[in-house]
């Protein structure tokens, strides 16, 4: 029995957009989900930009291997190289693509793309819109889905949580149970495929850089329901945001790109060596430069064609720069905070930070461009993520400890030609998790980014995803709708889930009012983020990771008890947050786990208590699995495949 | 930034909604202050103690909100009756002059409230679709760069492109209410951002006949709200003069020479 | 989601009032302007003519009756008359309709905009009203509670035997309409300011709506120029009030004048005075006159 094919993507950030669109356009329906207006996802927030080796790019000596190698070094070798290889030779034809969409890149003066710096480079690479890129580039994607949706071939759900993906009895998955937020209506809905392109999971952390809907609860379901994570544990602490109460605003890395320092007031003394001064709580515009203490220029002083670029090292490097700083004394007013100095730049250079500037006067009171910005790090992004899987021309092929990738994968191999290093275009095992038919694209994606994500990569990846795998996704719903289709799966499948999603929520809603002294899902989520921010963000140890994971486990049965405020029947924020913190909760767990069994300081995984990178155990993904019976997880260690770089010693000292 | 006169507590009092079409109602809570309190601060400490002034125990206020740092457009609410982005309302803001002030958050009242402080904007997007809010490219194939634009275009559509679909100029404007049909700054602002890029040009005509059409840019009263509360300043009023003007020599080339 | 319809959205709609919508809106914007406006202004030239009163002598002539006697002198003035009153007809009836489309919130936005953008529908209102009455008053002759007296003249008003020559009776008239209660001076003070403001508010947001203004500073500058025009406007219809009131009916007048004053407006107090300022034995042949006039079905 044949069908239409049909897609599911959940979530409408630029993964999913991209996604969207790529599955639309090669004729496949599309039917997306998201919790929030598309226009409003987490994409919204980046600020810097988005790098590409474009042809001025590489006229100044740049190349795509160059920003291929980079990635890698900044991810500290823990990404996969194919699909690394394959997104930095994509990403030029990606800007152009972003260009012709209408994306306001701003100009040089005679019309063309303009570049910045940004971290982890010494080239110009990366091309901005103001310092609102990600808006921008969600726009842009927003807008051609809106395209489709006019005509017919994208449906959007908006308002609607994604709740569980629906996988048969052959692991097979055929489609999402999700609820609208509005009527607080379960339903399950059939598809071919199913995109998840959920993002990170900063929530967790409590206060991060990322948005309320940034739970990581709709990995977890995907975890919980037998899908893999890979290296959980690898998150990435941006180094310059604005702490703040209800969350950590981001102070954009174009900011250090376009000449920014950070700085922290400190004496030096006759030998070169600086100590906090004494007077730290001054007004900034009142301490002389004699006594500010340009933090990362003087510890990396070599890298870049100028000291300044001491700024822009790889951002778990530069966090732990600033990180340390204020723990040995030298933050502003011996807080925890440090200068983010633009004051010096020029207004032009200022207009084209607008956007972040804006934001910090906002929600300080002092404007930036007078005054140095008080900054300090905070929980950004997920490197890791789902574990997907991908296929190559490569012999060997990579190993994958799924066997989703056939052994006739490879075969459009042209005999004539060398092989091809990156991903085969248009495979539909491309960025497909463990589970058949249900996919990770974007930042829940563990693929791109190894330990460290560099700068204005991140947007990049999610767009390669949607557009690059997107394709694939579409080829595989095809053949799905003619040999294997959703529509011919029997309706107890999915009333199945619909029943067990209908019963959690129906069990949580029954706590409200009861006589039993309940757990405040609020107080709990407040806890979580506490213990997380502790000991699983800059700096590790054995034992603070084992304290969390024995916290974080107590409060796991602390959820059990957990009681509700609200049986409303309309929008029940109470029921979706508390929901998703049990998920919050075991994907914490899951976090611990996998960052307590790698016993080595590996980029953002910087370990007090081990000795630096030990690629002999540890140059492998971290392969998280869970079993929902025993409500236990197993981490299993896989190789990352070496195909075309070495894995060299990451350090920023010396000129690269 | 602290207010002079910073109390210990204040009052903020929430209209609220239980769900779709159904009656709404005030609601007094007593919240304590603290430094650099927004908005959402406020609402999150309701949340955590969802007890009114008189010591009822009620459900927790429903809100929309996203992003915390005003780029997302979610949590747009009327505070102390003006409309704004409730995560750049800084509390001390609010509090100019005397002690016992009290906050007042509705929802938006242009658009269907949900429940309590959720509304439904979906009418912002429908019109983006109405007005074909977008630049139709042939596919996404690698088709080489986009047209070369200056940076002065560049500047004005940047501008523009900031828009995220908020409301406030909606919320603030006389002439858009819940049933008329005018599409509102918004709208008219993004059929400028794509009239002017050229790939995006070749769907103008078919822009400015919608916005010819009744609700379109000819029902604006120029009261100009929509540029005052604009959280992103985006020049909305230049916009819309400036689709004013197509719309002139729209109509004048149909005239003389439209073939229908 | 494609499950929620929203009515209200644009480019919907049918009928020929939604097919020409953007005609009707332009051709309201520029029957307010034209027409409208260049008469307006016109109209309040005339009127500020009155400012230099009037001349002493027999015949009572003034700036104001000259220019008065000009309009009457166009040919055709029925039809510019029909066409006036169509552009008014048409203007108000869509700007009635458009007004009562939006819902003022100045109480919550205060702004200067704001403001002026409900000013514009108010005085649109006031406008039209005042409009018609004074159309009705002035040229259907209605006679409102007494004080309202028809006060303008149709050129040489009286030709007779009486006097033996034309009365010029545009100035008298105007004036003693003025002076005869505050509650005519008050009437046209708001009656003729809406006029004029909504005129040359008007002309600003017309240069938005066109697209003529297309900037921010444009729009100031041009804001400007309207509320120039408007200050112009109204030093006009000012001069014209002061000339109005400080035109003495019983000293500027002549005694043809004061005669047909007293008999052709209402049994005022001031018409009783005027009517004892003409002497007794030239009463008894003004009052046969007139009545011989009447008789004749003379209007």
């Amino acid at each position: 029995m044949a069908s239409e094919p049909r897609v599911i993507v959940v979530g409408g950030g630029l993964a999913g957009l991209a996604a969207a669109v790529r599955v639309a356009e090669a004729g496949v329906a599309v039917d997306l989900f998201s919790m929030v207006p598309v226009k409003r996802s987490h994409s919204v927030c980046a600020q810097g930009g988005i790098n590409a080796c474009t042809e001025p790019v590489r006229q100044e000596g740049f190349s795509e291997w160059d920003h291929f190698d980079e990635t890698l070094y900044g991810g500290d070798f823990l990404n996969h190289q194919p699909p690394v290889y394959e997104m930095a030779y994509a990403a030029p034809k990606i800007i152009d693509l972003l260009d012709r969409m209408g994306v306001p890149f701003n100009r040089t003066p005679e019309g063309f793309l303009d570049r910045r710096y940004f971290g982890g480079s010494v080239f110009r690479r990366t091309h901005y819109t103001g310092a609102s890129t990600g808006q921008q580039l969600l726009y842009g994607l927003d807008e051609q889905t809106r395209r489709y949706e006019a005509e017919g071939k994208v449906t959007k759900y908006e308002f609607w949580e994604f709740l569980w993906p629906v996988v048969d009895d052959d692991g097979v998955c055929r489609g999402i149970v999700a609820q609208d937020m509005r009527t607080m209506e379960v339903k399950a809905f059939r598809a071919d495929a199913v995109v998840m392109a959920t993002g990170g999971c900063g929530l967790i952390y409590g206060k991060s850089t990322m948005s309320v809907i940034c739970t990581g609860g709709a990995a977890s379901r995907c975890y919980q329901a037998g899908a893999w994570l890979g290296n959980p544990e690898m998150i990435q602490v941006h180094p310059t945001a604005i702490p703040g109460e209800d969350k950590c605003r981001l102070m954009s890395e174009s900011a250090r790109g376009e000449g920014g320092r950070v700085w922290v007031p400190g004496i030096k003394d006759d030998n070169g060596e600086w100590t906090p001064h004494p007077d730290a709580g001054r007004h900034p515009n009142e301490i002389p430069e004699h006594e500010r203490y340009y933090v990362l220029e003087e510890m990396y002083p070599n890298y870049g064609p100028t000291p300044r670029h001491g700024n822009l090292v790889s951002r778990d490097v530069a966090t732990r720069g600033i990180f340390f700083a204020v723990q040995k004394g030298f933050g502003v007013g011996g807080g925890r905070m440090a200068y983010l100095d633009i004051t010096h730049l020029p207004q032009d250079t200022k207009d084209k930070l607008a956007a972040i500037l804006e934001i910090y006067e906002k929600f300080t009171g002092d404007d930036p461009r007078d005054v140095p910005m008080k900054i300090f790090p905070a929980v950004h992004y997920s490197m890791g993520g789902l574990y997907a899987v991908y296929e190559t021309e490569q012999e060997p092929k990579p190993k994958f400890l799924c066997d989703i990738v056939p052994e006739d994968a490879g075969r459009r191999k042209d005999p004539s030609k060398p092989a091809h290093p990156g991903m085969v275009h248009g495979s539909p095992w491309n960025m497909m998790t463990n589970v058949k038919g249900l996919y990770a694209f974007g930042e829940v994606n563990f693929s791109y980014h190894g330990a460290t994500r560099l700068g204005a990569n991140a947007l990049l990846s999610c767009i390669f995803d949607g557009l690059f795998c997107g394709l694939g996704v579409a080829n595989f719903a095809r053949t799905q709708a003619k040999e294997d289709p959703s529509e011919g799966v029997a309706d107890e499948v999915f009333s199945r889930y619909v029943a067990q999603e209908t019963a959690k929520s129906d069990k949580l809603i029954a706590t409200v009012g009861s006589a039993e002294e309940g757990v405040d899902p609020y107080e709990l989520h407040r806890k979580l983020g506490e213990i997380m921010t502790d000991e699983l963000t800059v700096v590790r140890t054995q034992e603070g990771m084992q304290r969390a994971l024995s916290i974080v486990r107590s409060f796991i049965e602390d959820y059990k008890r957990v009681k509700l405020g609200d049986n409303g029947v309309w929008t029940n924020q109470n029921l979706s947050f508390t929901r998703a913190l049990g998920d919050m909760l075991i994907y914490a767990e899951a976090m611990l786990l996998a960052g307590i069994e790698r016993k080595e300081s590996r980029g953002c995984h910087y370990c007090s208590d081990q000795d630096g990178r030990d690629d002999e155990k540890y140059q492998k993904t971290g392969v998280c699995q869970y079993d929902p019976a025993t409500g236990t997880h197993k981490v299993v260690w896989e190789d990352v495949p070496i195909p075309l770089i070495e894995p060299r010693i990451r350090d920023y000292s010396g000129k690269k | 930034m602290i207010a002079a006169n910073k109390p210990e507590q204040f009052t903020v009092r929430i209209k609220r909604q239980d769900g779709r079409d159904q009656p709404s109602y005030w609601q007094s809570f007593t919240v304590p202050y603290t430094a650099n309190q927004n908005i959402i601060t406020v609402l999150q400490q309701v949340a955590a103690n969802p007890v009114t002034t008189d010591g009822k125990r009620v459900a927790p206020v429903a809100w929309d909100c996203g992003c915390l740092e005003e780029v997302c457009g979610a949590c747009t609410m009327v505070i102390n009756g003006r409309v704004r982005q409730s995560c750049s309302c800084l509390v001390d803001e609010l509090f100019t002059g005397t002690h016992d002030q009290v906050i007042t958050i509705e929802p938006m009242s242009k658009f269907p409230v949900v429940r309590d402080l959720f509304v439904d904007r979906q009418r912002m997007f429908e019109n983006l679709k109405k007005i074909k809010g977008w630049v139709p490219i042939d596919s996404t194939a690698a088709l080489g760069p986009g047209p070369k634009e200056t940076p002065d275009e560049q500047h004005e559509r940047y501008a523009i492109s900031r828009c995220m679909t908020c409301g406030c100029c909606l919320e603030a404007c006389p002439q858009f209410t819940k049933d008329n049909d005018f599409v509102g700054a918004q709208v008219i602002a993004q059929a400028l951002y794509f009239n002017e890029h050229p790939t995006g040009a070749e769907l103008k005509g078919e822009r400015l006949d919608v916005l010819m059409g009744p609700g379109g840019v000819t029902d604006c009263g120029n009261a100009q709200n929509c540029v005052k509360v604009c959280p992103k300043e985006i020049p909305l009023t230049e916009a819309i003069a400036k689709v004013g003007r197509q719309l002139t020599v729209h109509a004048v080339k149909r005239f003389f020479a439209g073939k229908r | 989601m494609s499950d929620h319809h929203h009515a209200a959205t644009a480019g919907t709609g049918a009928g020929p009032l939604a097919k020409h919508h953007f005609l009707l809106r332009r051709l309201h914007s520029l029957s307010g302007i034209l027409p409208v406006g260049l008469f307006l202004c016109m109209h309040l030239f005339t009127n500020a003519q009155m400012i230099w009163g009037q001349d002493a002598g027999p015949a009572g002539e003034s700036h104001f009756q000259h220019e008065v006697d000009f309009i009457h002198s166009m040919p055709a003035l029925l039809f510019i008359e029909i066409a006036l009153w169509g552009s008014i007809g048409f203007h108000a009836a869509l700007g009635f309709w458009y007004t009562f489309t939006g819902k003022s919130n100045v109480k919550s936005y205060k702004y200067g905009g704001n403001w002026r953008y409900l000013f514009q529908r108010i005085t649109g209102i006031v406008a039209l009203l005042f409009i018609f009455l004074h159309i009705a008053t002035l040229r259907w002759r209605w006679d409102l509670f007494g004080w309202f007296t028809p006060f303008y003249a149709h050129g040489g008003v009286i030709e007779g035997e009486a006097f033996g020559h034309e009365v010029k009776m545009a100035m008298p008239y105007t004036a003693y309409a003025l002076q005869v209660s505050w509650l005519v001076v008050a009437f046209y003070v708001v009656g003729v300011a809406s006029v004029v403001y909504h005129w040359s508010n008007g002309l600003w947001t017309a240069a938005i709506s066109w697209g003529i203004t297309t900037s921010e500073a444009a729009m100031k500058r041009w804001g400007l120029a309207c509320l120039g025009l408007f200050v112009a406007l109204t030093v006009f219809w000012g001069a014209a009030i002061v000339g109005a009131l400080n035109y003495d009916l019983k000293e500027d007048t002549t005694e043809a004048q004061r005669a047909v004053l007293a008999t052709m407006v209402s049994k005022t107090k001031l018409a009783e005075e005027l009517w004892d300022s003409i002497d007794a034995d030239r009463r008894e042949m003004i009052e046969a006159w007139i009545e011989h006039e009447l008789e004749a079905g003379h209007d």
